[in-house]
């Protein structure tokens, strides 16, 4: 046998493998052994009849076949324990020839190899937004607004009232001159027959609503971003507005949704009821009320129509105030307008804070996933898509889609969307080859501790004894689950000390240069 | 009787698993023959046709198999006549093929 390896693109080796003929022969001899033991032949019993009367009747070119499949993998085999190379995935004939020599030419995806860099000299800006008392102001102002009373009205819509509206939405691009034309979708007949025509046309929608309440508010806190407002101020029950809204790009003072930024949007709105909204007023029994468990019945609707209107800062807020309900709830017993602010400042901070360190490690991983040198095999790349559209299939079928009505609802293959996710394929898989390595080259691990600091965690969270909590956690499927979480979570803290400097120094003998090769991605 | 011809002698070859030891261990032939063939023709036949040296021919008729079918009998397969041709040392028959 005679091997010859060599290191093609895309981080695949080729080996080229000569073998000796007998290798063949004996190759053949074997599989009609086999294929003796299948074959019925008159006059002789099974496996019994000499090995030309069975070629004669299988065929020559089947038992050659038979016999160079056989021998390939056997070859093959052979031929990665002689070349030491540790492939990431299963390899492929290439080519194979008879003539002269019996040769065999393989293509294997290799193991990726990352080499990181000088990757702790990256350094990143760490900027804690600062919480201010506006802040605050505003998360109380949510509440007050979710404990409002509200009175219907039949009078125009004012600033500061709450609508329910059934909204329909376009994009509307510019050569489209279709402005003028409504596109109403409610439920009476003679609305849709009139419009009929353009209903089934191939605009974009944006938001496709109905019985949606909002608040008619100016500035960040504006439904549907800016401009919606003034155009809604003065309708009344049962009226219908139609208008278009051409929205600034994103950067600009105003945060834009980025699905929309830059974009016009053909709004068509039908409001189904007008009230009025008193806030209650800001005191300690106001805060009081926050103290009690029935304080939370309100909550959900609230914060479904936060997050319809897509404003993020909205968003946020209803779910930060949950958590201080639920904390207050056991520690103090009175409670004043001042607790409150000091409980929401705090909430506000931690999630600041947990926000900034999510995009600073993200920051920091970026930089050294340029910083690093990354050798991947385009197998790796397949199998990062096939994840990503397996996930995604899940995703549909939730809604009850399929992967499958998914690609011809957008009327493209399988390929297509294959393409459309390579890019941040790659992204992802250079990032967890990067994650993985660093993990391994910072000794970042898992200890018992951190286990059972995070069950003493979910414990407090759930109001459950650590006990009961461990119990869940026996199965071991779910423990490799949370341990990886706890892995990843560690390693994210360590990208926050590498890019503030502050990264402890490492042990000696990780440096040696074994670490470095034998990398094994363990998560994504 | 009307004269066998010679191609009319030997009917065909039998390519069995028995047959086969017998060629390659003692270097015997094995044929369906004429019924009516005796062992001067088979012998005459094998040398000219093979163009071998025949030493010695064995010759026995194999009885026809019958089966019944409830009362009715019938023939499975009609009697034959099987002829086992030695051949002399170091010659072979390629039809034989092993």
């Amino acid at each position: 046998m005679n091997l010859q390896t060599e290191h093609i693109e895309n981080h695949t080796a080729r080996l080229t493998v000569e073998v000796e003929m007998e290798r063949l022969e004996k190759a053949k001899q074997e599989v009609v052994r086999k294929v003796a033991k299948q074959v019925n032949i008159p006059g002789f019993r099974k496996g019994k009849a000499p090995y030309q009367m069975i070629v004669r009747y299988v065929g020559e070119q089947n038992i050659l076949q038979d016999a160079l499949e056989d021998l390939g993998q056997e070859i093959y085999r052979e031929a990665l324990n002689q070349s030491g190379i540790n492939p990431y995935g299963p390899g492929a004939l290439q080519d194979m020839k008879t003539e002269p020599t019996l040769t065999f030419v393989y293509t294997v995806p290799l193991q990726p190899t990352v080499d990181l860099g000088d990757y702790r000299s990256v350094r990143v800006d760490y900027n804690l937004p600062e919480i201010t008392a506006d802040d605050v102001e505003r998360s109380l102002h949510a509440l007050q607004e979710q404990a409002a009373e509200a009175t219907e009205t039949d009078q125009p819509a004012q600033l500061g009232d709450r609508l329910l509206i059934d909204v329909h939405s376009f994009f509307v691009s510019e050569d489209d001159d279709h402005d003028d034309e409504a596109d109403e979708d409610n439920d009476e007949h003679d609305e849709t027959d009139e419009y009929g025509d353009h209903h089934e046309d191939d605009r974009e929608h944006y938001i496709h609503q109905h019985d949606l309440p909002v608040t008619l508010k100016q500035g960040k806190l504006e439904p549907m971003g800016p401009g919606f407002t003034d155009h809604m101020i003065g309708v009344t029950v049962g009226e219908l507005r139609q208008f278009t809204i051409t929205y600034p790009q994103a950067g600009e003072e105003q945060e834009i949704n980025a699905e929309v930024a830059g974009k016009t949007v053909e709004f068509n709105v039908k409001v189904k009821k007008v009230e009025n909204l008193t806030l209650p007023e800001l005191n300690d029994a106001f805060a009081a009320k926050f103290n009690e468990p029935d304080s939370l019945s309100d909550e959900p609707e609230a914060t479904e129509a936060a997050v319809v209107e897509g404003e993020t800062s909205l968003e946020a807020a209803p779910n930060a105030e949950a958590e201080v309900i639920a904390e207050v709830n056991e520690t103090t017993p009175s409670f004043t307008l001042d607790d409150l602010r000091a409980r929401i400042r705090k909430e506000l901070e931690e999630e600041a804070l947990e926000n900034v360190n999510q995009s600073y490690s993200d920051q920091v991983l970026s930089d050294i996933v340029n910083l690093a040198t990354i050798a991947y095999p385009e197998e790796m790349v397949q199998d990062q898509i096939d994840d990503m559209l397996k996930t995604l299939d899940q995703q549909l079928r939730q809604q009850g889609l399929s992967l499958e009505m998914y690609q011809r609802l957008l009327n493209k293959t399988r390929d297509d969307i294959a393409m459309d996710y390579r890019e941040s394929a790659i992204r992802m898989l250079k990032r967890s080859l990067v994650l993985g390595e660093l993990i391994n080259v910072e000794q970042v691990r898992v200890e018992q501790a951190d286990f059972e600091a995070h069950l003493a965690r979910l414990a407090k969270q759930f109001n459950i004894p650590v006990e009961g909590i461990r119990g869940m956690f026996n199965n071991a499927n779910i423990q490799n689950n949370t341990l990886n979480r706890l892995l990843q979570d560690k390693a994210f803290e360590r990208l926050v000390a590498i890019g503030k400097g502050e990264a402890p120094e490492l042990p000696l003998p990780t440096q040696t240069d074994d670490s470095q090769t034998e990398t094994n991605p363990s998560e994504s | 009787m009307p004269e066998l011809h010679m191609y009319e002698v030997i009917r065909r070859p039998v390519i069995t698993e028995k047959s086969n030891r017998l060629s390659s261990e003692l270097n015997q032939y094995v044929f369906e023959v004429a019924l009516n063939a005796n062992k001067i023709q088979i012998r005459e036949a094998v040398e000219v046709l093979f163009d071998v040296e025949v030493i010695k021919v064995n010759t026995m008729i194999m009885p026809a198999k019958r089966g019944t079918r409830g009362r009715k009998s019938y023939i499975r397969s009609q009697a034959w006549k099987k002829a086992i041709v030695t051949l002399k040392e170091g010659q072979q028959i390629k039809l034989f093929d092993v």
